[in-house]
């Protein structure tokens, strides 16, 4: 089974739209770091979650991201992700994606973001939902970001892969 | 209507240029601008997708998003569509 990594900002948004319980039905494991699991106060998320806890070398990759001024849960994220050998992270908090579009660190730079909607894609491919832009509509305002970075990606992503 | 409006010491000085430069009242330039910032505000309200759209298909440049939108929302469209391109191409070349 392929492992995807989430940071909270997507977790909490698939939370808020009712669509946590899919990510059991999907054919990927979801995996957290543990500063991730601090962010999450909903307990009912985590059921569907590996915890995995920063060691070593990644640990130490991912307090040299935090001296970049990127938050605790996305730099543990892109450092479990580069321990993976995984080429992104899944989060759809806005102020990562501007500091990784400003930010010429090759840590940050190789590992890509994807947002909610490679989950709504996924759904969608199980048959969970029927209609990824009603999803989109519904999740973009359940959490505020109307003409934001985050609406722009996912409903990029969206449209590039057929929607 | 009349207003009474409160400028800092460097607009002042910016409207009066501006008044010199372009030789208009003072009135007209601030409408001018209030105008200008109101067709920004009501084609990103309205229309943000279909910018979205010209922009993905390259009918559009960074500068004209500039020239077109809100500073903010030409930020989003640019750092927006570069992010889901790129995960666009993760997603298809993982499935």
């Amino acid at each position: 089974m392929s492992k995807v990594i989430v940071d909270s900002s997507t977790l909490i948004a698939l939370e808020r739209a009712n669509l946590i319980n899919f990510l059991n039905k999907i054919d990927y494991s979801t995996i957290i770091p543990i500063a991730v699991k601090e962010e999450i106060i909903n307990e009912r998320i985590l059921k569907f979650l590996i915890i995995q806890e920063l060691k070593g070398r990644t640990l130490k990759l991912s307090r040299s991201l935090e001296h970049l001024g990127i938050g605790k849960g996305e730099s543990q994220c892109c450092a479990l992700a580069n321990k993976l050998k995984l080429k992104f992270i899944i989060c759809d908090d806005r102020k990562f994606i501007r500091q990784r579009f400003f930010l010429y660190n090759k840590n940050i730079r190789n590992i890509k973001v994807l947002g909610f909607s490679f989950f709504l894609h996924m759904f969608y491919k199980k048959r969970l939902i029927k209609d990824v832009w009603q999803q989109l509509d519904n999740i973009i305002k359940l959490n505020h970001w109307e003409r934001s970075e985050v609406l722009i990606a996912n409903y990029t992503l969206l449209k590039e892969m057929g929607y | 209507m009349k207003a009474t409006i409160v400028l800092d010491k460097e607009t002042e000085k910016e409207l009066n240029e501006l008044k010199t430069f372009i030789n208009t009242s003072k009135s007209r330039l601030i409408r001018d601008a209030i105008r200008e910032l109101y067709f920004k505000e009501r084609r990103a309200r309205e229309n943000l997708l279909f910018f979205v759209n010209l922009y993905n298909e390259g009918i559009i440049t960074n500068d004209l998003l500039f020239l077109l939108l809100p500073r903010k929302d030409a930020e989003a469209i640019i750092i927006g569509s570069k992010t889901g391109k790129e995960a666009a191409e993760v997603v298809k070349s993982n499935s």
